[in-house]
């Protein structure tokens, strides 16, 4: 643990937790408000890459269906909260428990499949709660669906912006520690071994679909908590938080920031974020007017990623050992 | 009666605007193994480029055939300048990339078009009516679709089935590495299976557009219901292309028209009426599901 | 009369029109080596795949130690002791050589639902590793990765592998399959080494290496079975020597 500090990535790494941790103070010193609210779901957003990142990344599973979790989860706060129950303590295990069998469910019938069939079959069952989601007329249909945020008998106030970015922020690190453990775990071995050479794996006496389910639900009860923590952060929920677009963005943050590496998905949220902001205002100084075309820009650097930056940003710090 | 016929023309035209779509999309993948998710971009392409060529030539017609050959041209250098290089890469790097292309388009069209919305009006000529069945009317544009899309369907299943380019896709969508063997220029047939598939898109979205709008992010959603259908009818299967888009036109329609009479009886219209579509288009991800299930690689798909 | 560890009876495998497995019966007792061999497209493949339980067969049965594991998939039969190696080398590219070995060794401990401990320093299963590692010659390459293994050490590796459960029975497609003569002699004393502590089914085209080796040899002809017997007898045969040995030696 020590030892990792010495590298570059460990001093790196360390760097920017310190700054994580500051951010609600220097926001306020700054009296930055806004920063703070994309700072919070930068956090949120890294939950949802990391936990993609145990199947996509150590499962070489490309799911392209993740942010339905987002909804699942979302959602479920959000119908509990509109039909009175307010309750952190009720709303986030009910949450998890539909997120976890929304992806048994999902995880099931899609892991039968292979190849582009896999990302196309998760890909559809995202749509489908998507549709369902817009088609509950009940709670806002398209429009989506206010909520008051949870309630934790006044342990914490989610209401109050710093103390909600750090619960995030904690529970983003409790999430990294377990993908970290679980990577190089018996389970994780196995995991990663499919990955490899899954002939390979069966024939060694691996039944390699009960593992993968495995990986996908714990995956997705932590995409549910993701989506716990975005309905909280605006108090509300929609079907846009689940379109299939938001999929291809935790894809392209888990890629961008280093498939199947332990803060990756972190790098890739926090620079997916952050090209946002800056490359708005760099366009502008070029050209008046030019910034709020940034996607131009970010486009292209997408397929640049995909044909020339295979390892993400991980890579630039270094060759990993192990 | 004539409502159910109407309605199941309704189905049969939008399923062969989805397989115009969906055949591009399933020869690229079955033959080039190759993810492209702004398949949806060429589909607004056209449409936009047929919007501006409509304007110049105040013509209908003229404007969707210079449309045709401009939509082939970008399929072409899009095939060039990116997609080929993304061959021999993992699906996760196509999807990557793709996803950045599709990006790219759609601001593309907000520099150059603007963020508005365009329509693009149904030809004079097409404007009135036909009778299908004495006494039953329907929309001759709709109508004309219906022949359009058949006939290049049937166009495309001649040049499948029956040139020398059809042969060297069949053999290259079932094994990649014969075609090479055969002594075939292999980039140029990719850079013309590419933009063959590139103009059906364009096609495709171009007539769509007088019964729905030329719009930014028009293709993004289709394009999954055109993999969906992809997927059904089994990767690089033609015939699985054409059979899905129907079972998913007929869906559709039945979940638009039918399924919000049917909910009516349930809840109140309104409701009804809003939750048919999302329902309807519900049941073409559990017909998908479903299939895979019982045939994990489509319909038509090949066994591995 | 010894129980045979492996033994099919009548089975069957049809691709659409071609009988790939004809009435195949065949028996593999404890301990010794059992040669399959045949000119390419002879089944052998397709048989090992069914004896494997990745290809289902369409009739016949197959019982392994006492059991019928016919309708058994793979994992379980591995379970029972049934391990194989590939024709096409089947190692993890990414992983170390000791990881490779650690895993199959793994997949024997039970299940691996363990989600935290750290399975890269745990001695159950880095110990046994090592010494499966030792066993074929490879030791000193432990923390090479895979990829970076010669040809010869990648099948010396899926040895290793496949010995991790102390199977009683390994079925080997081709292990010496692309080797140098040099590589092929190690690798025919390495095997000679573990007969007797595990049956096995040989599927080789090296005929020195065969003969050498095993017990009993079957030839396979067509999806059939066109003899049975010890080297000598099957050296001795009409048919054997005209269909296929004959073949070999022009």
């Amino acid at each position: 643990m020590i030892g990792a500090l010495r590298t570059p990535r460990g001093l790196f790494t360390l760097a920017l937790l310190v700054l994580l941790a500051a951010l609600p103070l220097l926001t306020q010193a700054f009296d930055q408000r806004y920063v703070l609210s994309v700072g919070t779901r930068i956090v949120i957003w890294s939950i949802a890459a990391v936990s993609l990142n145990m199947i996509l990344g150590y499962g070489g599973l490309v799911s392209f269906g993740h942010a339905a979790f987002f909804g699942v989860g979302g959602y479920a706060v959000g119908i509990l909260s509109a039909n009175g129950i307010a309750s952190g303590w009720i709303q986030w295990p009910v949450a998890l428990l539909a997120s976890a069998t929304w992806a048994a469910i999902i995880g099931a019938l899609s892991l039968r499949t292979r190849g582009l069939y896999f990302i196309m079959i998760t890909l559809a069952f995202a749509q489908l709660v998507y549709y369902v989601g817009s088609g509950l007329d009940a709670y806002g249909g398209d429009d989506g669906l206010n909520i008051g945020r949870s309630r934790f008998n006044g342990l914490i106030n989610l209401a109050d912006k710093a103390s909600f970015y750090w619960l995030c922020l904690v529970l983003l690190l409790a999430t990294v520690w377990f993908s970290g453990r679980l990577a190089r775990s018996r389970f994780g071995f196995v995991l990663r071994g499919a990955r490899s050479n899954e002939q390979r794996m069966t024939a060694l006496g691996f039944p390699v679909f009960r593992y993968r389910l495995a990986a996908f639900v714990i995956a997705g009860t932590f995409g549910g908590l993701a989506g716990i923590l975005l309905a909280n952060e605006g108090a509300y929920v929609s079907p846009a938080m689940m379109a299939w677009m938001k999929s291809g963005d935790l894809i392209v943050i888990v890629v961008l920031g280093g498939t199947a590496t332990l803060f990756g998905p972190l790098y890739g949220a926090i620079t997916f974020f952050a090209l946002e902001g800056a490359l708005k205002p760099m366009l502008d100084l070029v050209h008046k007017g030019w910034g709020e075309h940034w996607q131009i820009v970010f486009g292209p650097l997408l397929v640049m990623v995909a044909l020339y930056a295979r390892g993400g940003i991980d890579s630039l710090l270094g060759r990993r050992h192990g | 009666m004539e409502y159910l016929l109407v309605q199941i023309l309704n189905g049969v035209q939008l399923g062969l605007l989805m397989f115009l779509l969906a055949a591009g999309l399933t020869l690229t993948l079955g033959i080039m193994d190759l993810v492209n998710l702004a398949h949806g971009s060429l589909y607004m392409m056209g449409a936009y480029l047929a919007w501006t060529f409509i304007g110049w030539t105040d013509s209908f017609v003229l404007g969707v055939l210079l449309a045709l050959p401009a939509t082939f041209a970008l399929g072409v250098v899009l095939e060039m300048v990116v997609m080929r290089r993304l061959y021999a890469r993992t699906h996760l790097d196509h999807v990557l990339a793709t996803f950045g292309l599709i990006l790219f388009f759609n601001e593309l069209v907000r520099v150059i078009w603007g963020p508005a919305g365009k329509s693009i009006a149904v030809p004079p000529f097409l404007a009135n009516t036909v009778e299908i069945l004495p006494g039953v009317p329907y929309p001759a544009y709709r109508f004309a679709l219906i022949v359009a899309g058949g006939v290049v369907a049937l166009l495309l299943a001649w040049l499948v089935a029956r040139t020398r380019m059809g042969m060297l896709i069949r053999a290259g969508a079932s094994n990649r590495r014969m075609i090479g063997a055969l002594g075939v220029n292999i980039e140029l047939l990719f850079s013309l299976v590419f933009g063959l598939g590139a103009v059906f898109a364009g096609l495709a979205g171009t007539i769509a557009a007088p019964i729905g709008s030329v719009k930014i992010g028009m293709g993004d959603d289709i394009l999954i219901l055109a993999l969906v259908i992809i997927v059904i009818g089994g990767i690089g299967s033609i015939k699985g292309a054409f059979v899905a888009a129907m079972l998913v036109g007929q869906i559709d329609i039945f979940g638009r028209t039918y399924l919000a009479d049917l909910l009516k009886l349930f809840m109140g219209p309104a409701s009804a009426s809003a939750a048919a579509p999302a329902i309807s288009q519900v049941l073409v991800y559990v017909l998908m599901a479903g299939v895979l299930v019982w045939r994990p690689t489509g319909l038509f798909g090949q066994r591995s | 009369m010894v129980e045979p560890l492996l033994s099919t009876q009548a089975l069957v495998k049809r691709f659409g029109g071609l009988l790939a497995t004809d009435n195949v019966s065949l028996e593999v007792r404890p301990g010794e080596i059992h040669a399959l061999i045949g000119p390419n497209g002879a089944g052998k493949t397709t048989l090992i795949g069914q004896l494997t339980g990745t290809l289902a067969s369409d009739s016949g049965t197959i019982h392994f130690a006492g059991r019928d594991v016919t309708r058994l998939p793979t994992h379980t039969r591995v379970r029972l002791g049934l391990a194989r190696s590939f024709q096409i080398t089947s190692v993890l590219r990414e992983f170390s050589a000791l990881d490779n070995v650690a895993l199959a060794v793994q997949a024997h401990q039970g299940h691996s639902f363990r989600f935290l401990a750290d399975a890269g320093r745990d001695e159950r299963l880095r110990g046994p590793a090592r010494e499966r590692l030792d066993a074929v010659g490879l030791g000193a390459r432990a923390d090479t990765h895979a990829a970076a293994l010669s040809h010869g050490e990648q099948r010396q590796l899926e040895i290793a592998m496949a010995l991790a459960g102390e199977p009683k029975l390994l079925l080997l497609d081709e292990p010496m399959a692309g080797m140098s003569v040099e590589e092929s002699q190690r690798m025919v004393t390495l095997l000679r080494g573990l007969k007797g502590r595990h049956g096995m089914l040989l599927i080789e085209h090296d005929m020195d290496a065969v003969f050498a080796l095993a017990d009993r040899i079957t030839v396979l002809v067509y999806g059939r079975v066109l003899a049975s017997g010890t080297p000598d007898e099957i050296r001795a045969h009409p048919e054997v020597r005209q269909a296929y040995l004959g073949e070999e030696a022009a």
